[in-house]
């Protein structure tokens, strides 16, 4: 017999000698009452925590009346459910569907390329209607040499007034008075007729506003390649603009402001303007001669 | 003799306290630079994102144990490994954090679409700052699992044994009540980002979150794709397979749509190029949700029992690589709205 084995024993001789089975009958069963009410005690302890942390979830998934779930758990449902939902995911993408998210992207991503087109622009023409009062609209015509370099007219019963910009200096004339006078920056035009103009008076300036002032609100496409329309809130003005844009060259063809409804989203009240653009079509290189030879410098 | 070790831990302590303050100050200090790099916002919802996600995975004991050995408390192998993989998983949670908290700053950004086309593009750019966060407090959680790791090697490597079930091990798996408040805190997180962000909608009605983050075809791809591959490669009660499938589906559906994005770009319009950006954006953030929300939670759960403690390298990969690659994609999309490109040829 191994030394460690022959302690064991030794041990196992004290524990019967000390610890004799020799209770009476009656105290052995009270105790093993004891026992059991001890161990149900704690079973119950430990289930009633249990009960407590997953009771709705028990619940949720063992209840009778979520058979259907269970049913719909099973591996032969679930597999031909989910091919067709990887199917349909694939067919909806392709049908390309609309979706709030795509759409904003879709406008961003338009209004950038404007931008862009409209920052490269060799030369615009565009015609502008302020609606005034008693037939007193006020009709201008503005044309984008070169970036560097415009004319605006502005006409109606009463005035004739047109505007030279270039690197250099500025050039007023009123032809109905025959003053011809020069400013050195834009901000010195005090002239009323020419102040709905100044957004207008380079390629520089209608970019300025439209990535800084101008708040994107909706965009709506027409065709595969014909226009798309923007609709854009001023919040400094209180007005409307809604532009609308040739998608085969990205260049904005017309747009109208009105005065914000804060009950409407897009703008149908009273026009406050009205611009046509032509881009990159040739203008005569006559219209910026002025001929007034009287007036001050 | 003790005394005088436990002041040495404290002026430790301290001093390293002394040190972090010096940065934040100095941060805070630098001007504007550091200043553009503060959104409160985002960093609490890294942050309370964080917590709830290591609640989700985690008991409050182990939990308390971890940051006890963070601290330099002694204890067992078996103690400190568990440690050290509650301390992985809190930098992998704030890495994927930053990067979720990065798409709903983003695609809140282009919801919205507030303000003018510089504005919105100030919006995007700013929404990267969460994946920084998140990144930064990865960083953070990733010292104590070196110096753990540096610990473990003092312990005589013990024989992997193959061992039955405890009986203990089954209620790892069930849901602790801090596990459930985990859950409830993560949800709010997430929910009240997302309903604030697209309530801050400047003119007009608040736009529905369902509308702007739920697209159909991401949806469908990535969630039955997630089922297909589940019950191919078994075990869900696991978590890893979950992990895995979220992060396979997510990562194909995105792709995809990137390749669609590139050949919308050359062949066909914007509308093409923004539906299949739409689908690049939707398929990462399901693939990222369903893994933060469904996988990683259940393999926190069953993986201190050991049992999956050598499969972890698959779901490593899944874990650092997917959300990076999601980053990269957002990224691509942030330049692609940006770009005036309407076609290649």
């Amino acid at each position: 017999m191994k030394k460690e084995n022959s302690g064991k024993f030794e041990i196992d001789d004290l524990l019967k000698q000390t610890l004799k089975d020799d209770l009476p009958p009656e105290l052995e069963s009270r105790m093993k009452k004891q026992l059991i009410l001890f161990r149900e005690k704690m079973e119950r302890s430990e289930q009633q925590r249990r009960k407590e942390t997953n009771g709705i979830l028990w619940r949720l998934f063992h209840g009778e009346g979520l058979k259907w779930m269970r049913w719909m758990l099973k591996k032969q449902v679930l597999a031909p459910a989910s091919i067709i939902m990887v199917v349909l995911g694939a067919v909806l993408q392709i049908t390309g569907p609309s979706s709030v998210l795509a759409e904003s992207i879709s406008l961003l991503k338009t209004s950038v390329i404007v931008s862009d087109r409209v920052s490269h622009a060799e030369s615009m023409e565009c015609s502008m209607q302020i609606p005034g009062e008693n037939e007193k609209d006020l009709n201008y015509s503005i044309q984008w040499l070169s970036p560097n370099l415009t004319r605006v007219q502005v006409k109606n019963q009463n005035i004739i007034k047109t505007i030279w910009i270039s690197e250099e200096q500025i050039t007023i004339a009123d032809h109905a008075t025959n003053i011809l006078r020069k400013v050195e920056k834009v901000g010195q035009i005090d002239d009323p007729e020419f102040q709905h103009a100044l957004d207008l008076l380079s390629p520089h300036a209608l970019v300025e506003q439209m990535e800084g002032k101008w708040r994107l609100k909706q965009y709506v496409q027409h065709g595969d390649c014909e226009s798309g329309t923007f609709t854009v809130a001023i919040p400094e003005e209180k007005t409307l603009l809604e532009l609308t844009v040739d998608l085969c060259t990205f260049l904005p063809t017309n747009f109208k402001k009105f005065l914000a409804d804060p009950k409407k989203e897009s703008g149908e009240g009273k026009i406050l303007m009205n611009v046509n653009f032509k881009w990159n079509t040739p203008i005569p290189p006559k219209l910026m001669l002025p001929k007034i030879t009287k007036g001050s410098g | 003799m003790s005394q005088i070790i436990d002041l040495k831990r404290i002026w430790k302590v301290l001093s390293r306290i002394l040190i972090v303050i010096f940065f934040v100050t100095a941060a805070v200090l630098s001007g504007s630079f550091f200043t553009d790099l503060m959104k409160g916002p985002s960093l609490v919802f890294v942050l309370l994102g964080g917590v709830g996600m290591a609640l989700m995975g985690f008991s409050a004991r182990e939990i308390g144990a971890a940051f006890k050995h963070a601290a330099g408390g002694p204890d067992g192998r078996e103690n400190l490994q568990s440690s050290a993989y509650f301390w992985e998983a809190a930098a992998r949670n704030f890495l994927m954090l930053g990067v979720l908290g990065a798409f709903i700053s983003f695609v809140t950004a282009l919801g919205r679409s507030s303000g003018g086309i510089a504005n919105i593009a100030l919006q995007m750019s700013e929404s990267f700052l969460p994946a920084v966060y998140g990144m930064i407090l990865g960083v953070i959680c990733f010292v104590p699992v070196l110096k753990l790791t540096g610990e473990l090697s003092k312990y005589p490597l013990q024989a992997p044994s193959e061992a039955p079930e405890k009986p203990g091990e089954k209620a790892v798996k069930i849901l602790r009540f801090e596990n459930i408040i985990g859950y409830a805190l993560f949800i709010a997180v997430v929910g009240w980002t997302i309903v604030s962000s697209l309530s801050l909608y400047e003119s007009g009605s608040p736009l529905n979150p369902l509308e702007v983050f739920i697209y159909w075809p991401s949806l469908l791809v990535v969630l039955g794709g997630t089922i297909v591959l589940v019950m191919f490669i078994g075990d869900a009660a696991a978590g890893r397979s979950f992990t895995l499938s979220f992060a396979l589906t997510g990562l194909i559906g995105s792709l995809m749509a990137f390749v669609q994005t590139l050949i919308s770009f050359s062949a066909r319009g914007v509308k093409d190029v923004a539906s299949a950006m739409t689908f690049v954006i939707s398929s990462c953030f399901i693939a990222l949700l369903g893994m933060m929300l469904v996988g990683m939670p259940l393999e926190d759960r069953t993986i201190k029992t050991g049992k999956n403690k050598k499969q972890l390298t698959l779901s490593r990969i899944a874990w650092y690589v997917f959300p990076v690659v999601a980053l990269i994609l957002l990224l691509f999309a942030f330049v692609t709205v940006l770009i005036p490109v309407r076609k290649v040829v």
